[in-house]
């Protein structure tokens, strides 16, 4: 039972865990463990629907489904590699090329780092097709400043983050970066990136 | 066109680096990632390197000195109007002198001693997918491919190339799930192991000459207990490291301090200001994304260098931690 | 082995036939379903009905899953797109969350402003597991109090924990089991009077 509440926790190590879970599968009286302790962490941090009733149902609708075989697959070596595949030639040489174009004419449109992030829930006034630098005209030393302003016609949004807030911010925050351990500080030069100095 | 060919060679080369790598034993992954991160704390070193952010460059020089007395560092941009940050065991200052102003922060305990450093790396072990890759070259000198694989899309994947005697990194990498380049540190010229006289670690610039500013930018106190904030769906990997009050812009915040060993996201929270209205902003640097959410009593800011995704998810479910019958009893 | 190797194993699992596998994951994420879905869908009937049949989605396209992300993302993508085709066919607005996306946080808009899931029959016995657990946690020694507040609701680390207690790991372990398992032996008796419909 301590492995369980260790396991659900991440806190196991690798070959204990390999041999703890097949038991929590096969016995109830592990599985009820499992299914408690979740609950009770859920009740304390105010989220738990008491009894929500899926779980018995979802069982009882399981019993009667086909089981399911996924075709078996290596993945001891490499769990997540599919999605971060790397980079083919082709692309890379796409990337040179537009960064390169983006050096040497300094073309206002070529300057901008367009974000490519979605918001997780749209909110009024936001839309997240929008994705415009603020130009610049707005920020001339800054070619890589991209902020997304809501679209034409709403009202613009009162959170406006400037340079100097910016900067604050993020010497707030560099204390905290790890990864300033791992390339000396290097990244500290982030805080007086170009156009910190001007505004 | 050369040089466009020049920088395409570059990115392919790159390119062939990250193909040819091999998944390394977690130990080994540990003991590439240890020697790293002691080499840049250890070792005295002096050089030039390039930051560059998208289509943006900047070039700096560094100065590393480490001696009994401690951990000195500073660097001089060299382009645009001149700027410097001096650091001083856990003094960091921002020299802007082309408005006579210094920024001064002071860091509560040192993030850089060894047992932080192994906590950070069993972190990112459980995060990254370590593997080694073939030697490459770097200003001159022989490195090591080292590429973090992020375990999923909630972080940035990484390569470094550890010069290979020192270990110390001389070309950094960000990289997004749509494998672009999000920002890199690489060095153009580096000494490493050499004689660091003193005077280079000091700032060029003296404050106390009439005209010069001096803001301090973190006063911090205590937390504030009726002011408890808790996220409650952190992206997964990242824990919290810290937890704090401090002064920024002249006024009070609360910052929480989230980190999966290598990236760490910062959430700011302060009192809105009258009149605000609910609107979202998210705004970004190379590897650093800062999303802004307003409410109707609180400004919500989340910066830190993560992909969008993450630092949205730490802003939408941070939530003041009340004392309702059905929220968690106090914590100890 | 950390939270999302164990879900990745349990996945594993279920693919190779092992349906125990798939109930352990439907007990460890229903209620975060329902808390998302009750975002979209008022009724909580409604909800858990909604819920059910995405967990049985995902146990059919289990397949499918092949650990590009992690188990609860893929779930929240099925879980979003039966709420909307549920919204749709029950013609009312569908959610404008883009299934594209990652799931986001949990919590509303509005800080510490969280959607009724519960049904009235759920409501009352969620109170009551609520206060069960609080008391329990009252009730608890000192030492297993910190133990169990800092892991589930400052999501420390056991290494963290064992910092802050000044005390070695094993300790903080068996101390987060002591308490999810005092706990755990107030709340058996309540959980077991609803008999059929426990999780």
């Amino acid at each position: 039972m301590e492995q369980i509440s260790a396991l659900m926790d991440g806190e196991l190590e690798h070959d204990e865990a390999t041999r703890v879970i097949p038991a929590v599968i096969k016995r109830s009286d592990l599985r009820e463990a499992w299914a408690t302790y979740h609950l009770i962490g859920e009740a304390l941090r105010g989220q738990a629907c008491g009894d929500c009733g899926v779980a018995q149902t979802v069982s009882s609708k399981l019993a009667v489904e086909p089981t399911v075989l996924a075709p078996r697959e290596s993945r001891s070596t490499n769990n997540f590699g599919k999605r971060w595949a790397l980079p083919s030639m082709a692309a890379a040489a796409a990337v040179a090329a537009v960064t390169w174009v983006g050096l040497t004419t300094q073309a206002p449109q070529a300057i901008h780092e367009l974000s490519t992030a979605r918001p997780a829930v749209p909110v009024p006034g936001f839309s997240p097709e929008v994705f415009v630098s603020s130009g610049p005209s707005a920020f001339p030393q800054s070619a890589s400043w991209t902020t997304i302003p809501a679209p034409a016609g709403t009202p613009p949004p009162s959170i406006q983050l400037s340079w100097q807030e910016f900067q604050a911010y993020l010497m707030a925050h560099q204390e905290f970066s790890p990864s300033l351990s791992m390339h000396g500080v290097a990244p500290l030069v982030r805080s007086v990136s170009t156009g910190a100095a001007d505004r | 066109m050369k040089a466009c060919l020049a920088a395409l060679m570059f990115l392919v080369g790159v390119s062939n680096d990250t193909a040819a790598a091999e998944t390394t034993t977690p130990a080994e992954g540990m003991r590439l990632l240890r020697q790293m991160a002691d080499a840049a704390r250890q070792l005295n070193y002096t050089g030039t390197f390039v930051y560059r952010h998208g289509s943006h460059i900047e070039t700096s020089r560094i100065w590393h000195l480490t001696d009994a007395t401690g951990d000195y560092e500073r660097v001089e941009a060299l382009d645009g109007p001149p700027r410097e940050v001096v650091r001083a065991n856990e003094e960091v200052t921002c020299f802007y002198p082309s408005v006579k102003t210094a920024k001064v922060d002071r860091w509560g305990t040192s993030r850089r001693f060894p047992a932080v450093v192994s906590e950070q790396l069993a972190a990112v072990m459980a995060n990254y997918t370590v593997r080694k890759g073939p030697i490459s070259r770097v200003a001159g000198h022989d490195c090591q491919i080292a590429i973090l694989e992020p375990r999923d899309d909630l972080r940035y994947g990484h390569v470094f190339c550890a010069e290979l005697k020192s270990g110390l990194p001389l070309r950094a990498t960000t990289i997004s799930d749509r494998n672009e380049t999000v920002e890199t540190f690489a060095f153009t010229q580096v000494e490493i192991g050499v004689d660091i006289p003193r005077h280079l670690v000091k700032p060029s610039y003296d404050t106390s000459a009439p005209g010069w500013k001096l803001e301090n930018s973190s006063l911090r106190s205590n937390v504030d207990p009726a002011r408890r904030w808790m996220v409650v769906n952190p992206p997964a990997g990242f824990r919290k490291v810290s937890e704090l009050q401090r002064t920024i812009k002249g006024k009070s915040a609360s910052q929480l301090v989230f980190s999966d060993g290598l990236a760490a996201v910062s959430i700011f929270l302060e009192p809105a200001v009258a009149g605000a209205r609910g609107v979202q902003e998210l705004t970004r640097q190379g590897a650093i994304n800062i999303f802004s959410r307003s409410q109707p009593s609180y400004v919500i800011t989340v910066l830190g260098e993560a992909p969008a995704r993450t630092v949205m998810q730490f802003g939408n479910s941070v939530v003041l931690r009340d004392r309702h019958p059905k929220s968690p009893p106090a914590s100890k | 082995m950390g939270d999302r190797e164990v879900d990745q194993q349990l996945v594993e699992r279920a693919q190779r036939g092992e349906k125990a596998a798939f109930e352990l994951l439907v007990a460890k994420y229903q209620r975060k379903l329902v808390r998302l879905l009750s975002r979209f869908i008022r009724d909580p009937t409604e909800v858990e009905d909604v819920a059910q049949e995405a967990f049985i989605k995902a146990y059919r396209a289990l397949p499918s899953f092949r650990g590009d992300s992690a188990f609860y993302t893929w779930l929240y993508r099925i879980g979003i797109n039966t709420a909307k085709n549920y919204l749709v066919a029950m013609g009312r607005r569908a959610p404008t969350v883009s299934e594209t996306e990652g799931p986001d946080g949990e919590g509303s808009e509005e800080s510490g402003q969280v959607p009724d899931y519960n049904t009235p029959e759920n409501e009352l016995m969620s109170r009551q597991i609520a206060e069960t657990v609080n008391r329990a946690v009252e009730e608890l020694p000192e030492e297993l109090r910190t133990a169990i507040t800092l892991r589930e609701l400052e999501g420390l680390s056991y290494e963290e924990i064992a910092s802050i207690m000044n005390c070695p790991i094993g300790t903080v372990r068996s101390r987060i089991f002591r308490a999810r398992e005092a706990i755990a032996e107030k709340l058996r008796p309540q959980l077991e009077t609803r008999k059929d419909r426990r999780w």
